[in-house]
């Protein structure tokens, strides 16, 4: 039977990684996150995985309003990234290119439809920042196929938090039944508390006490009070880009709502709140 | 109140190096035919993302537009930040779904 080895919730902040060039001479904060993203390369690489599951968020670069999907899988038989938009913009984020193992995306969403979801789909898809960076840092081999996994966070209506805990939820007992015998490590990425266009707007954490109480929440599997937190309204009162949490609550949800195994936020004035999250189902 | 094709202009402009060049040229040619309200049309024209921002036009995207079409050496996007956000901080957070 395929497993889900190793789920792993990260930033994915474009400041990132001109800073770590310059380790370890930066900010306590960064400098810590430097060293868990290392770590979480190394646990990842530990739990042996075949593909990665990465989810993200298009920074309606590569989606807009005339064709939002709520949630997608992507099965070109390759992808890569960052967007050109965002290449042209001079985003600071790195390269990335994998092939997609295009039969997992096919069974995700042929068994989506069996357990009430509706994914959406594409055979011709670029991956932006919230791919490529988290991808770069934690598996900058480039040796694994992924199957990437977009969410809606940008553009309202978005599906509410309990919906994504929902499908997270779906997505793990998806795998958990496939008959095949693959190693499934999944990446997320995610905002904390920002705000990008909104009054809270600066180079940091919009509210990093809330950044510090959620991960809290999420390190003691506080599910139903994570999901209540995680409001539409609430999130855009924030910020209007921490909606991009919603995508640890699918976390939540692949975990089956357990504790993670570890939980940290970093905090740094010169970028948002980098959380490092993890569930580690195989025990590896 | 035509939310969408304001976004879409955003979406064109910070997205496409040549809607970029169109629209900075001449605005209101590349605005013509499309469905905007007569205020909406103006605050393009205008650059002017006090209006746009109270309006609910998406805010990474107008965050991004002021930039493309508004920052220059002279302006700094850090300069325009602050400027961006002492325009907008008196409206809370309008509605930006569509």
């Amino acid at each position: 039977m395929a497993k889900i080895v190793e789920i792993l919730g990260v930033s994915h902040s474009p400041y990132l990684p001109g800073l770590f060039k310059q380790y370890p001479d930066v900010d306590d904060g960064t400098r810590k996150a430097y060293e868990n993203y290392q770590l979480f390369h190394d646990r990842m690489k530990r739990c042996r995985p075949d593909v990665l599951l990465s989810i993200g968020s298009d920074h309606l670069n590569e989606f807009f309003m005339n064709n939002m999907p709520a949630f997608m899988v992507g099965k070109p038989p390759h992808t890569h990234g960052p967007h050109p938009k965002e290449v042209r913009n001079h985003l600071d984020a790195p390269d990335y290119r994998a092939s997609v193992d295009v039969d997992l995306a096919k069974s995700i969403l042929r068994h989506g439809f069996d357990r009430g979801v509706d994914f959406a789909f594409s055979d011709e898809v670029i991956i932006d920042h919230s791919f490529t960076i988290p991808l770069a840092f934690i598996r900058p081999e480039m040796d694994l196929p992924i199957v990437p996994l977009f969410t809606n966070v940008m553009a309202p209506p978005v599906p509410p938090a309990q919906r994504f805990y929902d499908v997270g939820r779906a997505v793990r007992a998806i795998v958990d039944e496939l008959p095949d015998s693959m190693r499934v490590g999944v990446i997320a990425s995610g905002h904390l508390a920002l705000d990008v266009g909104g009054p809270k707007m600066r180079q940091g954490s919009a509210n990093p006490d809330w950044d510090v109480r959620i991960v809290k929440l999420i390190e003691a599997g506080e599910v139903s009070q994570v999901i209540r937190e995680a409001a539409w309204d609430n999130l855009q009162q924030i910020g209007n880009v921490t909606p991009g949490f919603l995508n640890f609550v699918m976390l939540m949800g692949l975990a089956q709502g357990g504790r993670p195994s570890f939980a940290e936020v970093n905090l740094s004035p010169d970028h948002g709140s980098t959380p490092f999250i993890e569930w580690n189902p195989s025990g590896d | 109140m035509s939310r969408y094709h304001v976004d879409k202009v955003l979406f064109e402009v910070t997205g496409d190096p040549d809607c970029r060049r169109r629209f900075l040229e001449d605005s209101a040619s590349y605005l013509d035919g499309r469905e905007l309200e007569p205020g909406e049309r103006q605050a393009l024209i205008d650059r002017d993302y006090r209006a746009l921002y109270i309006s609910g036009a998406q805010p990474l995207m107008l965050w991004q537009f002021t930039v493309s079409v508004l920052a220059s050496p002279e302006k700094p996007a850090r300069q325009l930040m602050q400027e961006y956000l002492a325009a907008i901080a008196p409206f809370g957070r309008p509605d930006y779904s569509t």
